[in-house]
Protein backbone atom coordinates (compact mmCIF):
# COMPACT_ATOMS: atom_id res chain seq x y z
CA UNK A 1 0.00 0.00 0.00
CA UNK A 2 1.23 3.50 -0.97
CA UNK A 3 1.08 5.67 1.87
CA UNK A 4 -0.90 9.61 1.03
CA UNK A 5 1.52 11.86 0.74
CA UNK A 6 -0.36 15.50 1.13
CA UNK A 7 0.56 17.39 -1.72
CA UNK A 8 0.05 20.65 -0.37
CA UNK A 9 2.48 19.53 2.39
CA UNK A 10 4.63 18.74 -0.16
CA UNK A 11 7.53 21.81 -0.46
CA UNK A 12 10.08 21.31 2.26
CA UNK A 13 9.08 24.91 3.06
CA UNK A 14 5.72 23.96 4.34
CA UNK A 15 6.13 21.22 6.34
CA UNK A 16 8.42 23.32 7.91
CA UNK A 17 6.39 25.86 8.34
CA UNK A 18 3.49 24.05 9.83
CA UNK A 19 6.10 21.78 11.46
CA UNK A 20 7.22 24.96 13.57
CA UNK A 21 3.43 26.37 14.03
CA UNK A 22 2.71 23.17 16.14
CA UNK A 23 5.79 24.53 19.26
CA UNK A 24 3.35 27.79 18.95
CA UNK A 25 -0.08 28.83 19.66
CA UNK A 26 0.28 31.52 17.46
CA UNK A 27 3.54 33.54 15.24
CA UNK A 28 3.91 36.60 13.67
CA UNK A 29 4.98 36.71 10.24
CA UNK A 30 8.63 38.35 10.51
CA UNK A 31 9.25 35.40 13.05
CA UNK A 32 8.28 32.92 10.56
CA UNK A 33 9.93 34.49 7.45
CA UNK A 34 13.59 34.44 9.87
CA UNK A 35 13.06 31.16 11.06
CA UNK A 36 11.88 29.89 7.48
CA UNK A 37 14.83 31.77 5.75
CA UNK A 38 13.15 33.03 2.84
CA UNK A 39 11.56 36.54 1.75
CA UNK A 40 8.35 37.71 2.51
CA UNK A 41 6.57 37.08 -1.18
CA UNK A 42 7.68 33.28 -1.19
CA UNK A 43 6.27 33.19 2.66
CA UNK A 44 2.90 35.14 1.77
CA UNK A 45 2.45 32.31 -1.05
CA UNK A 46 3.02 29.77 1.10
CA UNK A 47 0.23 31.22 3.56
CA UNK A 48 -1.73 32.02 1.35
CA UNK A 49 -2.23 28.82 -0.14
CA UNK A 50 -2.31 26.41 2.91
CA UNK A 51 -4.83 28.82 4.43
CA UNK A 52 -6.83 27.94 1.05
CA UNK A 53 -7.19 24.79 2.11
CA UNK A 54 -7.59 25.38 5.47
CA UNK A 55 -4.52 24.52 7.29
CA UNK A 56 -3.96 27.78 8.41
CA UNK A 57 -5.74 30.78 9.76
CA UNK A 58 -4.41 33.99 9.65
CA UNK A 59 -5.54 37.25 11.07
CA UNK A 60 -4.47 40.92 10.96
CA UNK A 61 -2.54 42.36 14.23
CA UNK A 62 -0.30 44.70 15.23
CA UNK A 63 3.34 43.92 16.25
CA UNK A 64 5.98 46.16 17.52
CA UNK A 65 4.09 48.57 16.29
CA UNK A 66 3.90 47.47 13.10
CA UNK A 67 1.09 46.12 11.02
CA UNK A 68 1.41 42.14 10.48
CA UNK A 69 -0.27 39.13 10.79
CA UNK A 70 -0.57 36.40 12.88
CA UNK A 71 -0.58 32.95 11.66
CA UNK A 72 -1.55 29.48 13.71
CA UNK A 73 -2.94 26.08 12.80
CA UNK A 74 -6.29 24.81 12.58
CA UNK A 75 -7.45 21.27 13.65
CA UNK A 76 -7.86 20.11 9.95
CA UNK A 77 -3.65 21.48 9.12
CA UNK A 78 -2.51 19.83 12.56
CA UNK A 79 -4.57 16.58 11.72
CA UNK A 80 -3.25 17.31 8.01
CA UNK A 81 0.40 17.51 9.65
CA UNK A 82 0.46 14.33 11.21
CA UNK A 83 -1.14 12.39 8.69
CA UNK A 84 1.66 13.46 6.39
CA UNK A 85 4.33 12.56 8.54
CA UNK A 86 2.86 9.46 9.27
CA UNK A 87 2.97 8.72 5.07
CA UNK A 88 6.53 9.47 5.49
CA UNK A 89 7.77 7.52 8.07
CA UNK A 90 6.07 4.61 6.40
CA UNK A 91 7.96 5.58 3.28
CA UNK A 92 11.32 5.85 5.43
CA UNK A 93 10.67 2.64 7.00
CA UNK A 94 9.51 0.86 3.67
CA UNK A 95 13.40 0.82 3.09
CA UNK A 96 14.61 -1.16 6.02
CA UNK B 1 21.74 30.91 -11.26
CA UNK B 2 21.46 34.26 -12.02
CA UNK B 3 18.56 36.64 -13.05
CA UNK B 4 19.08 39.77 -15.29
CA UNK B 5 16.97 42.48 -16.53
CA UNK B 6 16.54 46.31 -15.94
CA UNK B 7 14.26 47.79 -12.85
CA UNK B 8 11.67 46.50 -12.29
CA UNK B 9 11.55 43.95 -14.81
CA UNK B 10 10.83 41.38 -12.16
CA UNK B 11 14.57 39.35 -11.08
CA UNK B 12 13.87 39.54 -7.18
CA UNK B 13 10.51 37.85 -7.77
CA UNK B 14 11.62 35.14 -10.49
CA UNK B 15 14.42 34.56 -8.03
CA UNK B 16 13.00 34.01 -4.68
CA UNK B 17 10.34 31.84 -6.99
CA UNK B 18 12.92 29.54 -8.23
CA UNK B 19 15.05 30.02 -5.05
CA UNK B 20 11.66 28.10 -3.23
CA UNK B 21 11.07 25.44 -6.30
CA UNK B 22 15.05 24.31 -5.83
CA UNK B 23 15.26 24.96 -2.15
CA UNK B 24 18.22 26.71 -2.61
CA UNK B 25 19.10 30.05 -1.27
CA UNK B 26 18.06 33.44 -2.68
CA UNK B 27 19.93 36.28 -2.03
CA UNK B 28 18.90 39.89 -2.61
CA UNK B 29 21.69 41.32 -3.97
CA UNK B 30 20.26 44.52 -3.49
CA UNK B 31 20.08 43.80 0.17
CA UNK B 32 23.77 43.73 0.55
CA UNK B 33 24.60 46.97 -1.69
CA UNK B 34 22.40 49.46 -0.49
CA UNK B 35 23.14 50.44 3.49
CA UNK B 36 21.30 52.52 5.56
CA UNK B 37 20.20 55.79 3.86
CA UNK B 38 21.01 54.36 0.09
CA UNK B 39 24.99 54.34 0.57
CA UNK B 40 27.02 51.80 -0.50
CA UNK B 41 27.44 49.37 2.05
CA UNK B 42 31.66 48.57 2.13
CA UNK B 43 31.36 44.64 2.71
CA UNK B 44 29.50 44.11 -0.75
CA UNK B 45 31.75 42.57 -2.14
CA UNK B 46 33.05 40.52 0.72
CA UNK B 47 29.19 39.30 1.03
CA UNK B 48 28.72 38.76 -2.16
CA UNK B 49 31.76 36.50 -2.34
CA UNK B 50 31.03 34.82 0.34
CA UNK B 51 27.26 33.82 -0.67
CA UNK B 52 28.42 32.91 -4.06
CA UNK B 53 30.95 30.61 -2.73
CA UNK B 54 27.88 28.17 -1.54
CA UNK B 55 26.96 25.01 -3.44
CA UNK B 56 24.04 26.55 -4.65
CA UNK B 57 22.12 29.74 -4.80
CA UNK B 58 19.86 32.10 -7.13
CA UNK B 59 20.14 36.20 -6.91
CA UNK B 60 20.36 39.10 -9.37
CA UNK B 61 22.46 39.96 -12.10
CA UNK B 62 23.31 43.41 -11.25
CA UNK B 63 26.35 45.41 -9.92
CA UNK B 64 29.00 45.56 -12.43
CA UNK B 65 32.04 45.15 -9.49
CA UNK B 66 30.71 41.39 -8.61
CA UNK B 67 29.51 40.54 -11.99
CA UNK B 68 32.73 38.51 -12.60
CA UNK B 69 32.22 37.08 -9.30
CA UNK B 70 29.09 35.86 -10.03
CA UNK B 71 29.51 34.91 -13.60
CA UNK B 72 31.75 32.50 -12.71
CA UNK B 73 30.14 30.19 -9.90
CA UNK B 74 26.66 30.96 -12.44
CA UNK B 75 25.40 27.63 -14.57
CA UNK B 76 22.56 29.27 -15.82
CA UNK B 77 21.43 32.87 -16.17
CA UNK B 78 17.66 33.86 -17.34
CA UNK B 79 17.66 37.33 -19.19
CA UNK B 80 14.00 39.12 -18.59
CA UNK B 81 13.95 40.59 -21.65
CA UNK B 82 10.15 42.54 -21.63
CA UNK B 83 8.39 44.79 -23.56
CA UNK B 84 9.53 48.36 -22.50
CA UNK B 85 5.65 49.12 -21.78
CA UNK B 86 5.71 46.16 -19.92
CA UNK B 87 8.19 47.27 -17.45
CA UNK B 88 7.10 50.67 -17.36
CA UNK B 89 4.11 49.75 -15.51
CA UNK B 90 5.40 47.64 -13.21
CA UNK B 91 8.57 49.95 -11.95
CA UNK B 92 5.74 52.91 -11.87
CA UNK B 93 3.71 51.00 -9.95
CA UNK B 94 6.48 49.37 -7.99
CA UNK B 95 7.32 52.82 -7.05
CA UNK B 96 4.09 54.03 -5.97
CA UNK B 97 3.04 51.35 -3.85
CA UNK B 98 6.59 51.48 -1.99
CA UNK B 99 6.37 55.20 -1.73
CA UNK B 100 3.08 55.39 -0.63
CA UNK B 101 3.13 52.56 1.79
CA UNK B 102 6.37 53.82 2.93
CA UNK B 103 7.52 50.36 3.04
CA UNK B 104 10.87 49.50 4.26
CA UNK B 105 13.09 47.94 2.01
CA UNK B 106 16.98 47.03 3.06
CA UNK B 107 18.05 48.51 5.45
CA UNK B 108 15.04 50.57 6.38
CA UNK B 109 15.63 52.82 3.29
CA UNK B 110 12.15 53.96 2.06
CA UNK B 111 11.79 55.11 -1.75
CA UNK B 112 12.31 58.80 -2.17
CA UNK B 113 9.45 61.16 -2.87
CA UNK B 114 7.73 60.94 -5.86
CA UNK B 115 8.81 63.80 -7.69
CA UNK B 116 12.09 62.92 -7.43
CA UNK B 117 10.93 61.27 -11.01
CA UNK B 118 11.12 64.74 -12.63
CA UNK B 119 14.47 65.96 -10.67
CA UNK B 120 16.75 63.08 -10.11
CA UNK B 121 18.03 61.90 -13.98
CA UNK B 122 18.94 58.36 -11.82
CA UNK B 123 15.77 58.04 -10.79
CA UNK B 124 14.50 54.37 -11.07
CA UNK B 125 11.77 54.60 -13.25
CA UNK B 126 14.09 57.20 -15.63
CA UNK B 127 16.89 54.31 -15.58
CA UNK B 128 14.22 51.42 -16.31
CA UNK B 129 13.69 53.70 -19.26
CA UNK B 130 16.80 54.22 -20.41
CA UNK B 131 18.54 51.05 -19.39
CA UNK B 132 15.65 49.12 -20.73
CA UNK B 133 17.80 48.28 -24.09
CA UNK B 134 20.76 47.11 -22.27
CA UNK B 135 20.99 43.32 -21.21
CA UNK B 136 23.59 40.42 -21.02
CA UNK B 137 22.49 39.67 -25.04
CA UNK B 138 22.88 42.65 -25.92
CA UNK B 139 26.21 44.94 -27.01
CA UNK B 140 24.80 47.15 -23.79
CA UNK B 141 26.69 44.72 -21.24
CA UNK B 142 30.47 45.00 -20.99
CA UNK B 143 31.15 41.59 -19.20
CA UNK B 144 30.20 40.05 -22.49
CA UNK B 145 32.60 37.67 -23.41
CA UNK B 146 33.27 36.58 -26.98
CA UNK B 147 33.06 33.07 -26.48
CA UNK B 148 30.08 33.27 -24.93
CA UNK B 149 26.80 30.58 -26.73
CA UNK B 150 23.64 32.48 -28.22
CA UNK B 151 20.72 31.99 -25.81
CA UNK B 152 17.52 30.18 -25.50
CA UNK B 153 14.92 32.24 -25.51
CA UNK B 154 11.16 31.62 -24.20
CA UNK B 155 8.19 33.23 -23.53
CA UNK B 156 7.35 34.91 -19.95
CA UNK B 157 4.08 32.99 -19.66
CA UNK B 158 6.07 29.25 -20.36
CA UNK B 159 8.48 29.87 -18.00
CA UNK B 160 5.43 30.56 -15.24
CA UNK B 161 3.87 27.55 -16.38
CA UNK B 162 7.30 25.37 -16.20
CA UNK B 163 7.78 26.78 -12.13
CA UNK B 164 4.01 26.48 -11.57
CA UNK B 165 4.63 22.36 -12.80
CA UNK B 166 7.93 22.41 -10.70
CA UNK B 167 5.81 23.87 -7.45
CA UNK B 168 3.29 21.17 -7.98
CA UNK B 169 5.44 17.93 -8.34
CA UNK B 170 3.23 15.59 -6.05
CA UNK B 171 5.45 12.22 -6.67
CA UNK B 172 5.95 10.52 -3.64
CA UNK B 173 9.25 11.52 -2.08
CA UNK B 174 12.04 8.97 -1.54
CA UNK B 175 12.91 7.72 1.35
CA UNK B 176 16.09 9.85 1.78
CA UNK B 177 13.97 13.08 0.48
CA UNK B 178 11.28 11.91 3.15
CA UNK B 179 14.04 11.78 6.31
CA UNK B 180 15.89 14.84 5.23
CA UNK B 181 12.44 17.14 4.74
CA UNK B 182 11.46 15.03 8.46
CA UNK B 183 14.83 16.10 9.88
CA UNK B 184 14.90 20.02 8.54
CA UNK B 185 11.24 20.53 9.61
CA UNK B 186 11.90 19.42 13.24
CA UNK B 187 15.25 21.41 13.20
CA UNK B 188 13.46 24.46 12.37
CA UNK B 189 11.02 24.12 15.03
CA UNK B 190 14.02 23.07 17.65
CA UNK B 191 15.54 26.00 16.61
CA UNK B 192 12.19 28.25 17.09
CA UNK B 193 12.19 26.80 20.50
CA UNK B 194 14.97 27.72 21.42
CA UNK B 195 15.19 31.12 20.48
CA UNK B 196 12.36 31.91 22.44
CA UNK B 197 13.38 34.50 25.21
CA UNK B 198 11.99 35.58 28.38
CA UNK B 199 11.45 39.09 29.56
CA UNK B 200 14.09 39.91 32.36
CA UNK B 201 13.13 38.66 35.64
CA UNK B 202 9.94 37.00 34.17
CA UNK B 203 9.94 33.92 36.43
CA UNK B 204 11.31 36.09 39.58
CA UNK B 205 8.19 38.39 39.11
CA UNK B 206 5.94 36.32 38.78
CA UNK B 207 6.87 34.34 42.17
CA UNK B 208 7.33 37.31 43.92
CA UNK B 209 3.54 38.58 42.63
CA UNK B 210 1.98 34.89 43.57
CA UNK B 211 4.05 35.15 47.08
CA UNK B 212 2.65 38.93 47.51
CA UNK B 213 -0.92 37.88 46.33
CA UNK B 214 -0.67 34.52 48.75
CA UNK B 215 0.30 37.22 51.64
CA UNK B 216 -2.15 39.82 51.38
CA UNK B 217 -4.68 37.18 50.86
CA UNK B 218 -4.18 35.35 54.59
CA UNK B 219 -4.14 39.40 55.99
CA UNK B 220 -6.79 39.90 54.52
CA UNK B 221 -8.94 37.20 55.46
CA UNK B 222 -7.65 37.70 58.98
CA UNK B 223 -9.03 41.28 58.74
CA UNK B 224 -12.20 39.93 57.75
CA UNK B 225 -12.86 37.66 60.45
CA UNK B 226 -11.69 40.21 62.56
CA UNK B 227 -8.26 38.68 63.97
CA UNK B 228 -6.05 41.54 62.50
CA UNK B 229 -7.05 45.33 62.39
CA UNK B 230 -5.84 45.96 58.25
CA UNK B 231 -8.53 47.15 56.30
CA UNK B 232 -9.15 43.52 54.54
CA UNK B 233 -10.92 44.12 51.71
CA UNK B 234 -8.67 46.20 50.01
CA UNK B 235 -5.80 44.26 50.84
CA UNK B 236 -7.03 41.12 49.18
CA UNK B 237 -8.25 43.18 46.06
CA UNK B 238 -4.48 45.14 46.17
CA UNK B 239 -2.89 41.60 45.91
CA UNK B 240 -4.67 40.06 43.14
CA UNK B 241 -4.74 43.41 41.49
CA UNK B 242 -0.83 43.86 41.61
CA UNK B 243 -0.79 39.74 40.58
CA UNK B 244 -2.91 40.28 37.40
CA UNK B 245 -0.76 42.85 36.84
CA UNK B 246 2.71 41.55 36.77
CA UNK B 247 1.55 38.36 34.68
CA UNK B 248 -0.62 40.50 31.85
CA UNK B 249 2.44 42.50 31.57
CA UNK B 250 4.78 40.22 31.72
CA UNK B 251 3.10 37.76 28.77
CA UNK B 252 2.58 41.33 26.44
CA UNK B 253 6.44 41.45 27.01
CA UNK B 254 7.21 38.30 25.98
CA UNK B 255 5.08 38.57 23.14
CA UNK B 256 6.47 41.59 21.79
CA UNK B 257 9.80 39.65 22.67
CA UNK B 258 9.53 36.74 20.27
CA UNK B 259 6.66 37.49 17.95
CA UNK B 260 4.68 34.63 19.16
CA UNK B 261 1.99 33.72 21.33
CA UNK B 262 2.29 30.42 23.61
CA UNK B 263 -0.95 29.05 25.00
CA UNK B 264 1.08 26.56 27.24
CA UNK B 265 3.40 29.53 29.00
CA UNK B 266 0.41 31.42 29.53
CA UNK B 267 -1.53 28.58 31.58
CA UNK B 268 0.85 26.43 33.04
CA UNK B 269 3.65 28.82 33.99
CA UNK B 270 1.07 32.14 34.61
CA UNK B 271 -1.89 30.64 35.19
CA UNK B 272 -0.48 27.90 37.27
CA UNK B 273 -2.25 25.27 35.60
CA UNK B 274 0.67 22.51 36.14
CA UNK B 275 0.12 20.21 38.72
CA UNK B 276 3.32 21.61 40.72
CA UNK B 277 2.13 24.85 41.03
CA UNK B 278 -1.25 24.31 42.07
CA UNK B 279 -0.87 21.90 44.83
CA UNK B 280 2.10 24.18 46.24
CA UNK B 281 -0.03 27.48 45.66
CA UNK B 282 -2.85 25.80 47.28
CA UNK B 283 -0.84 24.25 49.79
CA UNK B 284 0.68 28.15 50.95
CA UNK B 285 -2.22 29.47 50.58
CA UNK B 286 -4.09 27.13 53.09
CA UNK B 287 -1.37 27.76 55.63
CA UNK B 288 -0.84 31.50 55.05
CA UNK B 289 -4.20 31.82 55.77
CA UNK B 290 -4.48 29.22 59.04
CA UNK B 291 -1.55 30.93 60.45
CA UNK B 292 -2.94 34.61 59.81
CA UNK B 293 -6.10 33.35 61.66
CA UNK B 294 -4.79 31.22 64.61
CA UNK B 295 -2.45 34.84 64.69
CA UNK B 296 0.94 33.25 63.95
CA UNK B 297 1.97 35.51 62.19
CA UNK B 298 5.84 35.14 61.84
CA UNK B 299 4.60 32.31 59.77
CA UNK B 300 2.33 34.28 56.45
CA UNK B 301 5.20 35.37 55.14
CA UNK B 302 7.54 31.74 54.72
CA UNK B 303 4.85 30.60 53.69
CA UNK B 304 3.60 33.34 50.79
CA UNK B 305 7.42 33.08 49.72
CA UNK B 306 7.56 29.07 49.69
CA UNK B 307 4.11 29.37 47.32
CA UNK B 308 6.08 32.03 45.33
CA UNK B 309 9.08 30.10 44.91
CA UNK B 310 7.44 26.67 44.14
CA UNK B 311 5.46 28.81 41.34
CA UNK B 312 8.12 29.68 39.48
CA UNK B 313 10.19 26.87 40.26
CA UNK B 314 7.47 24.54 38.39
CA UNK B 315 7.66 27.48 35.66
CA UNK B 316 11.36 27.12 35.15
CA UNK B 317 10.49 22.89 35.01
CA UNK B 318 7.80 24.12 32.37
CA UNK B 319 10.46 26.12 30.18
CA UNK B 320 12.91 23.00 30.02
CA UNK B 321 10.31 20.68 29.00
CA UNK B 322 9.32 23.34 26.33
CA UNK B 323 12.29 23.34 24.85
CA UNK B 324 13.22 19.67 24.18
CA UNK B 325 9.49 18.98 23.29
CA UNK B 326 8.16 22.14 21.87
CA UNK B 327 5.13 20.87 20.06
CA UNK B 328 3.77 18.54 23.13
CA UNK B 329 4.07 21.53 25.36
CA UNK B 330 2.96 24.32 23.22
CA UNK B 331 -0.88 24.61 23.71
CA UNK B 332 -2.29 25.27 27.61
CA UNK B 333 -5.96 24.03 28.48
CA UNK B 334 -8.23 24.67 25.56
CA UNK B 335 -9.87 27.89 26.61
CA UNK B 336 -13.60 26.10 27.94
CA UNK B 337 -11.06 24.17 30.35
CA UNK B 338 -9.45 27.20 31.48
CA UNK B 339 -13.18 29.42 32.18
CA UNK B 340 -14.45 26.21 33.90
CA UNK B 341 -11.23 26.35 36.41
CA UNK B 342 -11.11 30.20 36.80
CA UNK B 343 -14.87 29.72 37.30
CA UNK B 344 -13.89 27.34 40.10
CA UNK B 345 -11.35 29.29 41.92
CA UNK B 346 -13.37 32.38 42.18
CA UNK B 347 -16.50 30.09 43.64
CA UNK B 348 -14.20 28.26 46.44
CA UNK B 349 -12.23 31.91 47.23
CA UNK B 350 -15.61 33.58 47.53
CA UNK B 351 -17.02 30.77 49.08
CA UNK B 352 -14.59 31.07 51.84
CA UNK B 353 -13.87 34.54 52.15
CA UNK B 354 -18.05 34.72 52.87
CA UNK B 355 -17.31 31.22 55.44
CA UNK B 356 -14.80 33.35 57.31
CA UNK B 357 -16.40 36.61 57.17
CA UNK B 358 -19.61 35.36 58.47
CA UNK B 359 -17.73 33.22 61.46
Amino acid sequence: MRPDVDPHLHAPARLRLMTMLTAVSEAEFATLRDGLDVSDSVLSKHLSALAAVGYLRSRKGVHRGRRTTWVSLTQEGRRSLSAHIAALREIIAGVD
Amino acid sequence: MLVAGTSGTGKTTLAARVADVLDVPHVEIDALFHGPGWTPRPTFVAEVAEFSAGPAQVTEWQYGQVRPLLAARADLLVWLDLPRAVVMRQVVRRTVVRRVHRQRLWHDNVEPPLRTLLTDPEHIARWAWSTHSEGPGRGGDRSRGPGRPRPDTCQPGKLSGTLSTMENITGPPTPGEASSAIADAEAGRAALAHRMALPPVFLTSIGAAVALQIGTFAVGLSGLSGVSGVSPSWVLVAGFAVLLAVAGGQLVRFRAINGVWLGGLLSRVVGGTATAASVSYAAALAAATWAALVGVWWLVPPCAVVGGVAYALSGRRWIRSYRSEPDTHSRGESAAWLAVLTVLTVLATTGLVLLIAHA
